[in-house]
């Protein structure tokens, strides 16, 4: 058990737009960050205990707030501490038809590489359709400030927002 | 005992933290923010800080940087951890002035060791002032394994005239208790289950007396629901070696994986094996066992235990078998089963025979070999 998942049943994770990264927790009651990003019921996303940092600055800390809500449409990554926090039933239990391709995607002011694990036909079109997902997971995803290049995150998994995506392409080695 | 201040806003987290470090042998003093942990510092100096980062009335970062400003402060180990796991996290943490940063991803056991290493407890130096631990090992059972290190214990006590402890560390009815005559109260499991936390003093109140010398902690007569956390072994193992000069290991035949990650801490380990042949395959299976937990082939010192009158395997062939050198050849003797059924040790029984000789010289090859 590692001491973040002690308090459960909040998750810690950070949470970017194009301007600012947010570190916060979301209650869960019982769901997965990705099922309460992908609930389609809803464009607001509570969060609690958010530290709110610029872009250019990311390490330093500009407020905090006990409660805020996000809204989904205007996020455009979020990187979870682990992997298994990223994972929908979906994808966790399909283990037989599963792929994995390299990815390269680019969003307002970020540029992500990673992981994207496919289940059946690799179809472009058909995984940036919004579905029943609007986050999909990238694992093991590294994150380019297009304007600060320094500026780079990462984490065993992002979870991208397709609504956000500019630019997909699977990257093809040989 | 060092003393650790641990600022954190969450309730939850700091129990866990107090309650790990505690079990690790460490004096704890919690903070709820950054204020109050400054507040605290000015009056007591800590031998580290564990800071959070995310903390609404003044953030780790800040809370750094101010508990440095203070004298005598600049060099204090302050380990940052957070959620905030990113590497500019790190970097920010560093550059305000922390020792170490450790995502909160980490285990309370990781955390733990950090803390040891901050505070220069794993070092060559701080494991040279600790007392030697000698740790008897067999994958079989019924190569005399437990009558040899309980024999090894009392002949140490005598012939280096100093208290040497005894830990039986199989999960449940091990026999060391009844092989000196004694009739252990409290066991590892009850040092274990203490709300103090693990330290030489506090496991002086679970042993038992031995007239060698001997002073036993006992393994519990039926097992016990939980099973030992990896860190509060080895902080039994560490007390014991701030305590004794030479402190003897029984480890059980299957060995858990608490047990496991602390064979590397011991200063050798007595391979026993008999002269038959599962008790070879079980010895090569031993060494290889030993060897992957981080066991280096000087440290293991294998012995071969003749517990039947019959002659059997060749000392030579065991040798070429496990290839490595037999530390000791200890002969059959009649005598120890009435020693054992009468709760005495064959050493003391009968110091005279050749079984007692061979286990006098035992003791003292394990310690010329440490020294």
């Amino acid at each position: 058990m590692s001491i973040s998942r002690l308090r459960q049943p909040t998750l810690t994770a950070d949470f970017f737009t194009g301007s600012h990264r947010f570190s916060a927790s979301v209650v869960l009651q019982n769901r997965r960050l990705t099922d309460i990003l992908n609930d389609r019921l809803t464009d607001f996303l509570h969060i609690k205990d958010v530290y709110v940092s610029r872009i250019n600055n990311p390490g330093e800390i500009l407020g905090t707030y006990k409660t805020a809500t996000l809204l989904k449409p205007h996020i455009t990554f979020v990187a979870l501490p682990t992997e298994a926090d990223g994972l929908s039933k979906e994808h966790k239990y399909n283990t037989f038809s599963k792929s994995t391709e390299e990815i390269f995607i680019t969003l307002p002011s970020f540029e992500i590489s990673g992981r994207l694990e496919i289940i059946g036909k690799l179809d472009l079109k058909a995984i940036l359709t919004i579905g029943t997902t609007k986050f999909m997971p990238i694992f093991q995803g590294n994150a380019v400030n297009a304007l600060y290049p320094s500026v780079t995150f990462s984490g065993p998994v992002l979870l991208v927002n397709k609504v956000a995506v500019e630019l997909f392409s699977v990257i093809e080695h040989g | 005992m060092a003393h650790i201040l641990i600022v954190d806003d969450d309730r939850d987290i700091l129990r866990l933290m107090e309650f790990s470090l505690k079990r690790a042998g460490y004096e704890v003093t919690v903070a709820s923010n950054g204020p109050q942990g400054l507040e605290i510092v000015s009056t007591i100096t800590p031998d580290l800080i564990i800071a959070d980062i995310m903390m609404p009335e003044m953030t780790g970062y800040e809370f750094t940087r101010r508990l440095r400003e203070m004298p005598g402060m600049e060099s204090l180990p302050l380990i940052i951890y957070s959620a905030r796991f990113q590497p500019i996290d790190k970097q920010t943490a560093l550059d305000a002035g922390a020792t170490e940063y450790m995502p909160k991803t980490l285990t309370p056991t990781e955390i733990v060791s950090q803390v040891k290493k901050l505070l220069g407890e794993d070092t060559p130096a701080a494991q040279e002032q600790l007392g030697a631990t000698f740790a008897f090992f067999s994958l079989r059972g019924g190569v005399g394994l437990s009558s040899l290190a309980v024999n090894v214990a009392v002949a140490l006590a005598y012939s280096q005239k100093t208290p040497v402890c005894l830990t039986d560390l199989n999960p449940f009815a091990g026999h060391a208790g009844l092989m000196l005559g004694l009739q252990p109260k409290t066991h590892l499991q009850t040092v274990l289950s203490s709300p103090s936390p693990v330290s030489g003093p506090v496991l002086r109140e679970h042993l038992g007396d031995h007239v060698s010398g001997v002073q036993l902690l006992a393994s519990p007569l039926l097992p016990s629901p939980t099973s030992a956390a990896q860190n509060q072994v080895e902080a039994v193992i560490t007390a014991l070696r701030s305590e004794f000069k030479f402190s003897i290991l029984d480890l059980p035949h299957i060995p858990d994986s608490a047990t496991l990650e602390i064979l590397a801490k011991v200063t050798k380990l007595v391979l026993v094996l008999s002269p038959d042949m599962p008790s070879l395959q079980s010895a090569v299976a031993g060494a290889q066992l030993l060897t992957q937990a981080g066991i280096t082939a000087e440290q293991i010192a294998p012995v071969l235990n003749h517990n039947s009158p019959a002659s059997g395997l060749s000392k030579e062939i065991i040798q070429k078998t496990i290839r490595l050198p037999l530390a000791a050849e200890i002969p059959f003797e009649a005598g120890m089963m009435a020693a054992i059924n009468s709760g005495k040790t064959l050493v003391l029984h009968n110091p005279k025979s050749p079984t007692s000789l061979a286990i006098a010289r035992l003791a003292v090859t394990l310690v010329k070999q440490e020294q």
